[in-house]
């Protein structure tokens, strides 16, 4: 057999896999997406539509484009804050030190924990009447013991960024930690030598070899945070009010809650569609330019 | 031994033999077809944890004995059953042979349920057992898809020994329980309510809000299926249902982020004097984890916010058959078994097992019977006051969709304090979209 046939023999598994469990689910949506369909009316597809419910979600639907706003909202600070904390923590815990290696297992312990486990024991912890966020706070600031968080739109949403940033700082803290054990130790010697401080070092020779790196784990946490929806099931369901509904949770409650499924399908379709476009416009800008 | 103490040694024995007996010796055939036509049939069922159907598991061996049917209890935790129940039935499974639904979902299930009324016909069973608002609970269209083997009444649950010294009556009137509320909150420091605004819950804090919405002689949407639940009395009652947190400040100042789980445990654990709730909380304030001694917990039939007639709330959780069962007639054998007046009794009769012991049941004459009531402390007696007059939530395949815009409304309302009669009419414009798109995608 000659090689080029070869090759698209051995790849030929694998793309029928990523064909059944990829490219057919995608094809079937966009084919909801097109229909009127209902669960509540029939248990198949039912009138095609054309582009009408992308017509309704992008000029009728204000909740819609809210529920955009919302996650754009959990989105941009829950990235920056993770890949932040998450970049200080592995500086901080580089090395090979007993004590670096047990904290770096210990704060591990979060990321290993199920999403929908942590929306639940969050919501215990911040319950104003027993739980233990309210305990230590009437032991330290009595004056904010109490409080409803997660019935207050603004603290609502501060509590599911920073319980996303806890659940995935430390994953991104053992990426850079092991990115950053890859630098040339060389280039670091000589910054040194030359009398360059900490701040220096970090900003002029450790970021700038660490982009690519950054750049996958800005994308990877950017779509991490565009999907979550664990947290908001369990936590606060996307309220007070609206103030946490987030397009993955309005998906899902249009689906299987509501039973829209042509509906449901249009909004997961333009989801992806922006999750693939800043995919494609991070691998051509970013990790291109890094490369 | 005389002849005498033989005896009553022997009797005694007997007598202690008797309840040493598995429950399930106990139990009496329910119009069972004889001849085990249907042995050998394995069915599955679908449902949520509940201790009634623990109970209702012990008593199997003698159904199966009898019928030679095998029965397997499968369940679903209550915030994903309806999901499940959606993932098998639009699959095409035929994996669960039955399953227990929520009335509010039987709009939008109604497809994938099996009717029963050619059944109920041919078997003499007779649907007047139940009190009208189960029965409708389990009809729709005019079929009847399943039977209220579960169905939940409020009742209003008050701290008596808070009540007593603050020398109030619990409240039948949503007047009274302001006064009470904040005599009682006065008096002891206690909140006066607790109350569950929190949204994603099932709706649950809709269901005192409909109390307010009905009483007030409001409802969700009219004959033409526009909003309703806007207009004055709408926001009257929303604006009274608000402000037992917002202006009377006689709730639990946790209640904006309570759910009814929340709720109850802030009444157990003595962070409030009076809930209003469904039934079946009785035995979690009585229970081993509560703080509360028995004898604190008293419980009055749920108050009527406009008058002596104003609709109460009651939800009903029946049991299906499911369209795509392959046993529909085994499956109508257990269902007629389960549902029996006779196991029903034993059940909640049965106080030998806490993890057992259970209040629920949904036919007339359990509720009026005086042994029930003597072993649970009048508790039925009372739940069928609450049952006069009361309803269910608003069956219609688009509630999930309205529902959900609703309980984001309270929820809104109570956590950013935005005006009432602003928020409902925002709803009302939200839940015209979805009325209008419910016949199909199309805009006028």
């Amino acid at each position: 057999m000659k090689d080029r046939y070869l090759k698209y023999m051995l790849l030929a598994p694998a793309l029928l896999i990523c064909a059944a469990t990829l490219f057919y689910p995608l094809v079937q949506s966009l084919n909801y997406s097109l229909h009127d369909w209902s669960l509540a009316r029939a248990p198949e597809p039912e009138a095609f539509i054309g582009w009408a419910n992308y017509v309704d979600l992008l000029w009728y639907d204000p909740e819609f484009l809210g529920s955009a706003w919302v996650t754009l909202v959990f989105t941009v600070p829950s990235v920056l804050l993770t890949i932040g904390i998450a970049m200080g923590m592995a500086l901080l815990l580089a090395g090979d030190g007993r004590l670096q290696i047990n904290a770096r297992t210990l704060l591990v312990i979060p990321f290993a924990m199920s999403p929908a486990l942590i929306g639940i024991s969050w919501r215990f912890m911040l319950n104003p009447e027993f739980g233990a966020v309210d305990a230590v706070l009437k032991a330290l600031v009595p004056g904010w013991s109490g409080a409803p968080v997660l019935a207050d739109p603004t603290l609502a949403m501060m509590a599911l960024i920073a319980v996303d940033v806890w659940h995935w700082a430390p994953y991104f803290m053992l990426t850079f930690v092991g990115a950053l054990a890859a630098l040339p130790q060389d280039t670091l010697d000589a910054a040194q030598v030359d009398g360059a401080g900490g701040m220096r070092i970090f900003f002029e020779i450790m970021l700038p070899q660490l982009k690519p790196v950054l750049a996958i784990a800005i994308l990877l946490k950017t779509i991490f945070s565009l999907k979550m929806l664990d947290q908001v099931v369990t936590m606060t369901a996307g309220g007070p009010g609206t103030a946490t509904d987030t397009l993955p949770h309005m998906v899902y409650s249009t689906a299987f809650r509501f039973y829209d499924i042509g509906y449901a399908s249009a909004m997961a379709w333009l989801l992806a569609v922006v999750m693939m476009a800043l995919a494609l416009l991070y691998s051509r800008f970013v990790m291109g330019r890094s490369a | 031994m005389k002849r005498r103490q033989f005896l009553q040694t022997a009797g005694l024995y007997a007598g202690l033999g008797g309840l040493a007996l598995p429950p399930w010796a106990h139990a009496q055939t329910a119009g069972l077809r004889s001849g085990k036509p249907y042995a050998g049939t394995q069915l599955s069922i679908m449902l949520p944890p509940a201790s009634q159907f623990r109970a209702q598991e012990k008593y199997l061996p003698k159904f199966e004995e009898e019928t030679g049917i095998k029965v397997a209890y499968q369940y679903v935790p209550y915030g994903q059953l309806l999901e499940k129940i959606t993932t098998e039935t639009v699959g095409g499974s035929s994996a669960y042979d039955m399953f227990v639904y929520q009335d509010s979902w039987l709009a939008a299930l109604s497809n994938y349920l099996h009717p029963l009324d050619a059944e109920l016909r041919a078997d003499n069973v007779d649907m007047n057992r139940y009190p009208a608002v189960y029965r409708n609970g389990c009809r729709i269209n005019d079929a009847t898809y399943g039977l209220p083997v579960r169905a939940h009444p409020q009742l209003l649950f008050y701290r008596r020994d808070l009540y007593e010294q603050a020398n109030v009556a619990p409240p039948a009137t949503w007047d009274a329980l302001l006064s009470a509320g904040a005599a009682v909150q006065k008096q002891s420091g206690v909140p006066g309510v607790v109350v569950d605004y929190v949204k994603g819950s099932g709706f649950q804090n809709l269901w005192l809000w409909f109390n307010c919405l009905w009483g007030h002689g409001s409802d969700v949407l009219d004959a033409d299926q526009r909003p309703l639940f806007n207009n004055e009395a709408g926001a009257a009652a929303t604006q009274a249902y608000v402000d037992l947190l917002l202006k009377q400040r006689i709730a639990n100042p946790g209640s904006s982020q309570f759910n009814e789980y929340d709720m109850v445990n802030a009444m157990a654990q003595g962070n409030g004097a009076t809930m209003m709730v469904w039934w079946w909380t009785y035995s979690v304030l009585t229970g081993d984890r509560s703080r509360l001694k028995p004898e604190q917990v008293g419980f009055a039939p749920m108050l009527r916010v406009g008058g002596p007639t104003s609709p109460t709330v009651a939800t009903v959780m029946p049991f299906g058959i499911a369209r795509q069962s392959r046993h529909p007639e085994a499956a109508w054998e257990f269902l007629k078994w389960v549902s029996s007046p006779e196991l029903e009794k034993q059940i909640v009769c049965d106080k030998s097992d806490p993890q057992t012991t259970d209040i629920v049941a949904t036919q007339t004459a359990t509720y009026q019977d005086a042994e029930v009531n003597r072993l649970n402390n009048g508790l039925h007696a009372t739940a069928l006051q609450s049952l006069e007059h009361a309803r269910t939530v608003p069956q219609m395949a688009m509630w999930p969709q309205v529902g959900t815009v609703l309980e984001s409304t309270m929820s809104e309302i109570v956590s950013t304090g935005k005006p009432v009669k602003v928020a409902l009419d925002e709803a009302a414009a939200q839940v015209e979209r979805i009325v209008r798109r419910s016949g199909g995608r199309r805009r006028d």
